[in-house]
């Protein structure tokens, strides 16, 4: 059966050659029966074609019996359908709104899903890649990073990997044009593009050779959309000298358009190779000391190889690496984590998944709820046309073309309520993709892509069978003779009891209601967090991020640059009062120091926790609001005067002097022979890096009368008016 | 003899389907065979015969198959299906019902 209507409809000469020789072979039958009768051949042919009756006609019968099941019937009941829905323009609009919606909140939100977690890096064979998570112990993942001889005896002492490669994410200042930003900069090990298999848009890339040697000229590679933005996507960048961090620099090439990096929601402007990183730090330290860690690790697994296995290969040289240099390397365990879990970081307990789950879940709800709507309409308008379905029948038409039909309008319906639906995902993506949060590099690249459309239609087509097979299985079943000796349409919904009817009512109901009651818990939970205590008062705040060792100052210099526009802001009109820290908290990279107790030395074997600081002057408390529990505020003489001081907060205070009252302990950032600190005062917690961290400890020190590296952090000292 | 009685579309695809039942046959045979029963009495013409087959092959009744006959040419052989039997014992049992109903009312002897 089936056969013969697919060979009709792809082998078509075939099935005419067969007929062609059926036919003739029974005519020859008949003309050898006349022969047999008596008849000359001539006469015997002539009879028989009498006797055949039309022979091209019933060819042509038989090619009409076959056609008529398949085409003509689809585009018979298509035509009926677009006129049935051009007659009742009302259920039609809204039907198709209401599924458009629903398809449009599942495109919209499955495209941000997609563009986070689902796509691939666009390189070459993306599985392969994975993170090399460093962590230190005790410590929360994602707070380490590699030094950069650890880095190189990873790369070259892991098998298991084709290459090892690694980042930095930094800002620099890039003059271009008489005009100069702030960058968001990945300083790149040399094989970072070519272990990537990344190929340039335009000039080149940064190739193995080059980047790890000091002393060499600064190139520079744009990524795509900044080299669109910034230089106006002219093709004649290349070459030309730029100056980065106040250095010359030489724009070698552009990125391709698609790669983000290794993060593909971060937006990162340029690339330079790691030598660059000359530019922010004493390079000597950089390169050779084993406690900087800055560098984020990668590493492309080798074909064939499997993530159990590259793991052992890790922890191989971890064990070496250990035993070698225990004082800086042997708290520290490697982890491989495919670059796909590890998004947007490489957490442990990576939240990003599980609410990802949620929107589609909340996405899909609203589609359901569509879809019970629309069903309760294609219901209602079934019973409305039981005589007409009830006519059909009587004319002949079987119970699954009468189903085909009306499945077929409730397809029609689905598809024009999923364009509707596509286009409304399309131009939601395109406003999310818009918007840009001021200062915080995040991009969205959600584009509608083939993983995206396949699932849009997927749903579109669930939706248009499900919902319309109920419908249509109903409309088929009514009982021709009831049907059309019925009085009036509307006395023959006795027929079906409205049972399905209310059920889906009341499903509709119950549905909206949970979307509503989730929908509040989140706009409730975002006026929650806009009122979290942060520890300080944010209220009428500004600040402003400089660093004047970008463009050359000296220590000297930039020490009375700030005093200088301390004083100047202070005077002027509206001012309540300014202040200088070194870093903006919750907006940036903080530094953490080691911190040793007076004492109590730290035990053999365990490592000192390293605690988060800031370096305040003395208005910074007054500035900021912070809310000093007990002791005193810095004053300006501790800037200057030998003994050095700190304040702490509570968590900190807990931690190391549980049950004392920690005003007048000491403790040293630097080592445990000193020089030691005193705690002059106590604050209140606070949260220093995100919303939703834990409690932890932290503490305040006066700038400048401190040894630590001044290194370390990125230069930016902010201001705080009133 | 007066006109041949019109045969409703219904009932050609019974009486084939009943021939075939009793063993699979060309076009030409099953046609031979309609006349030679019917005693010439239902007349088939032969070009109604091959689009009636047609349909009954797509609606999985019948199916066909090329075999060769006893002079070296090949032939297309119809015979009944599983399906085809079934749905030929409903169509039978319809066409008694109705046969039977009919000769009722036909015999009814006028008052």
């Amino acid at each position: 059966m089936i056969a013969l209507r697919l060979r009709s409809l792809f082998r078509r000469r075939q099935v005419d050659q067969e007929l062609d020789e059926e036919i003739r072979e029974h005519l020859d039958h008949l003309t050898n029966d006349y022969i047999a009768k008596g008849l000359t051949p001539r006469e015997a042919r002539e009879a028989a074609l009498r006797e055949f009756g039309g022979v091209e006609r019933a060819k042509e019968n038989c090619r009409d019996a076959r056609k008529v099941d398949w085409l003509q019937n689809f585009v018979q009941d298509v035509r009926f359908g677009l006129r049935m829905l051009r007659k009742s323009p009302g259920v039609t609009a809204v039907v198709v709104i209401a599924l458009a919606l629903g398809v449009g909140a599942n495109t919209a939100i499955f495209s941000i899903v997609d563009g986070f977690l689902l796509r691939p890096l666009p390189v070459p064979s993306p599985e392969q890649i994975t993170v090399l998570a460093i962590q230190q112990k005790d410590a929360p993942i994602g707070s380490s990073g590699f030094s950069y001889p650890e880095f190189l005896d990873y790369r070259r002492q892991a098998e298991t990997f084709s290459d090892v490669f690694g980042i930095v994410i930094s800002s620099v200042q890039l003059t271009a044009n008489d005009r100069s930003d702030q960058c968001f900069v990945n300083y790149v090990s040399g094989n970072f593009f070519s272990a990537l298999g990344v190929k340039p848009a335009l000039g080149r890339l940064i190739l193995p050779s080059e980047g790890e040697t000091l002393g060499e000229p600064t190139v520079v590679v744009l990524d795509y959309s900044y080299w669109q933005r910034r230089f106006d996507g002219d093709l004649g960048v290349i070459g030309r000298r730029i100056l980065v961090d106040d250095k010359s620099a030489t724009i070698i090439g552009v990125a391709p358009r698609r790669f983000h990096g290794m993060f593909p929601i971060f937006e990162m402007d340029v690339y330079l190779p790691m030598s660059s990183i000359s530019l922010e730090e004493p390079a000597i330290a950089f390169w050779n000391n084993r406690d900087r860690r800055r560098i984020l690790g990668f590493g492309r697994l080798k074909p064939g190889v499997s993530l159990r296995e590259a793991q052992s290969s890790l922890d191989v040289v971890t064990g070496r690496l250990a035993r070698q240099y225990p004082a800086t390397d042997k708290w520290f365990t490697v982890r491989a984590v495919p670059e796909k879990s590890a998004r947007p970081i490489a957490y442990a307990n990576n939240s990003f998944v599980a609410i990802s789950g949620l929107f589609l879940v909340l996405a899909a709800f609203v589609l359901l709820l569509a879809c019970l709507n629309v069903e309760n309409i294609l219901l209602a308008r079934g019973s409305a046309r039981q005589r007409e379905m009830g006519i059909r029948a009587a004319l002949g038409a079987g119970r699954a073309r009468l189903i085909r039909q009306v499945l077929t309008e409730s397809v029609l319906l689905a598809i024009l309520g999923g364009a509707a639906g596509i286009a409304i995902g399309v131009s939601a993506n395109r406003w999310t993709n818009a918007i840009h949060v001021q200062d915080i590099p995040l991009q969205l690249d959600s584009a509608l892509d083939w993983r995206a459309f396949t699932f849009a239609l997927a749903t579109v087509l669930f939706a248009g069978i499900v919902v319309g097979l109920l419908p249509a299985i109903r409309a088929s079943s009514a009982d021709v003779n009831i049907v059309l000796h019925a009085g009036t349409p509307r006395s023959s919904d006795g027929i079906h009891r409205p049972g399905l009817r209310n059920f889906l009512i009341v499903a509709q109901v119950a549905g909206s209601l949970v979307l509503l009651v989730a929908a509040g818990l989140f706009v409730r939970s975002l006026q929650m967090v806009q009122r979290f205590d942060l520890g300080f008062d944010p209220n009428h705040v500004l600040n402003v991020t400089l660093d004047p060792h970008e463009i050359g100052y000296d220590e000297a210099r930039t020490n009375g640059f700030y005093r200088d526009i301390e004083t100047r802001v202070r005077a002027l009109p509206g001012v309540q009062s300014a202040s200088v820290a070194s870093y903006v908290p919750m907006g940036g990279f903080p530094s953490k120091a080691a911190v040793y107790i007076e004492g109590h030395p730290v035990a053999s074997g365990e490592q000192p926790l390293r605690v988060l600081f800031n370096c305040v002057d003395s208005a910074y408390v007054e500035t900021m609001r912070v809310s000093l529990l007990r002791g005193r505020d810095f004053t300006d003489s501790d800037s200057e005067s030998a003994p050095l001081v700190a304040i702490i907060n509570q968590t900190m205070s807990h931690h190391f002097w549980p049950h004392e009252d920690a005003i007048g302990k000491r403790f040293s950032m630097d080592g445990p022979t000193g020089p030691f600190a005193e705690v002059v005062g106590m604050t209140n917690n606070g949260k220093y890096q995100t919303i939703g961290e834990d409690a932890q400890p932290f503490f305040y020190v006066p700038p400048r009368k401190t040894s630590h590296r001044n290194a370390f952090c990125t230069f930016a000292r902010s201001f705080r008016l009133n | 003899m007066s006109k041949p009685p019109d045969l409703v579309q219904g009932t050609l695809d019974l009486l084939l389907m009943k021939i075939l039942a009793l063993e699979p046959m060309n076009g030409y045979a099953i046609s031979q065979r309609l006349k030679q029963v019917s005693r010439e009495v239902l007349q088939v013409s032969d070009g109604s015969l091959y689009p009636a087959l047609h349909k009954l092959e797509q609606e999985g009744w019948i199916t066909a198959e090329w075999k060769a006959t006893e002079n070296n040419r090949r032939a297309k052989f119809y015979s009944l299906t599983r399906m085809g039997r079934k749905h030929l014992e409903q169509e039978a049992g319809n066409w008694a019902r109705l046969s039977t109903a009919i000769s009722r009312v036909v015999k009814l002897n006028e008052v």
